[in-house]
């Protein structure tokens, strides 16, 4: 990435971006608005059949044999596609970075809006994941808040990959930063 | 009778077309409808592939990504145009 440089003794522990079924979900419109000009002539027949003698004429020539018919297709197609290949532009290009020192939020608004935002780790108070409803529990995709300890700021990124595990993975991260070790505290061996 | 209206008799709604006397018939209509779609789409296309290029330049997909949209968009545009040959 461009947008930063580690500090010395500082490494990448994670990148993470939105679960692939929440990119689906974003794109699934466009797949079916795709679609849409192949119930044009299917809506025109129903509708021929209770008027037949005006829309006959105009559903004989909706075939793509017509040169204008195979334009407006394929020129709707073009604008599904860009519209598409935006959003997983968008997609690829928001992500979160955690390190050994800090979490980078990087979040592409359209392409003249890039924002690229960090908070220190020991200035993370508050961490919490949600996991809510069916699809997010069946495939592992939620939410993600972190708290900074100062005012009111909050990193908040929806339909991430395993929050749990990302959570778990923040404050591990934020452990080794204040010195603690890996080993199992005397509660944890206990239970 | 109203003085204020018209004698003579009223003529008829021009085309459109008549304000662009270079348009003589249909098919420059779509050619100049064409262009102007050619051009957004290469703005768009060369502000994305920037993106691309300079924030996931790192990334293996970054050049399949983009060449996945000039292949797909090529294949489109000809499809558009294909019935006027």
């Amino acid at each position: 990435m461009a947008e930063f440089r580690l500090e010395p003794g500082e490494h990448i522990a994670r990148a993470v971006r939105k679960h692939w079924f929440v990119h689906v979900l974003e794109v699934l419109p466009f797949a079916l608005l795709a679609l849409f000009p192949f119930l044009i002539p299917s809506l025109l027949s129903f509708v021929a059949s209770n008027s037949p003698t005006t829309l006959t004429g105009l559903l004989s020539a909706l075939t793509t044999d017509n040169p204008w018919v195979r334009l407006l297709l394929g020129l709707w197609w073009l604008v599904m596609w860009v519209a598409a290949f935006n959003a997983f532009t968008s997609y690829y290009l928001n992500q979160w970075i955690i390190t050994s020192h800090r979490i980078i939020e990087i979040n592409q608004r359209g392409f003249f809006n890039r924002e690229v935002s960090s908070i220190l780790l020991n200035h993370v108070q508050d961490v919490t994941s949600d996991v809510r409803g069916l699809f997010a529990t069946l495939l592992g995709y939620g939410t993600i808040t972190i708290q900074s300890a100062g005012a009111d700021t909050f990193f908040h990124m929806q339909g991430i990959e395993n929050p749990t595990a990302l959570r778990d993975l923040v404050m591990r991260e934020i452990a080794q930063l204040h010195g603690h070790t890996e080993k199992p505290g005397i509660l944890e061996r206990l239970v | 009778m109203n003085p204020e209206l018209p004698s003579a008799p009223l003529q008829g709604i021009s085309s459109p077309l008549a304000f662009f006397p270079e348009i003589t018939s249909a098919y420059d209509l779509v050619s100049i409808i064409f262009t102007v779609i050619f051009i957004l789409w290469a703005l768009y296309t060369l502000i994305a592939a920037y993106h691309w290029l300079r924030f996931a330049r790192n990334s293996w997909i970054a050049v399949p990504a983009v060449g996945a949209h000039l292949f797909v968009s090529a294949v489109l545009m000809i499809y558009a145009t294909s019935g006027f040959n």
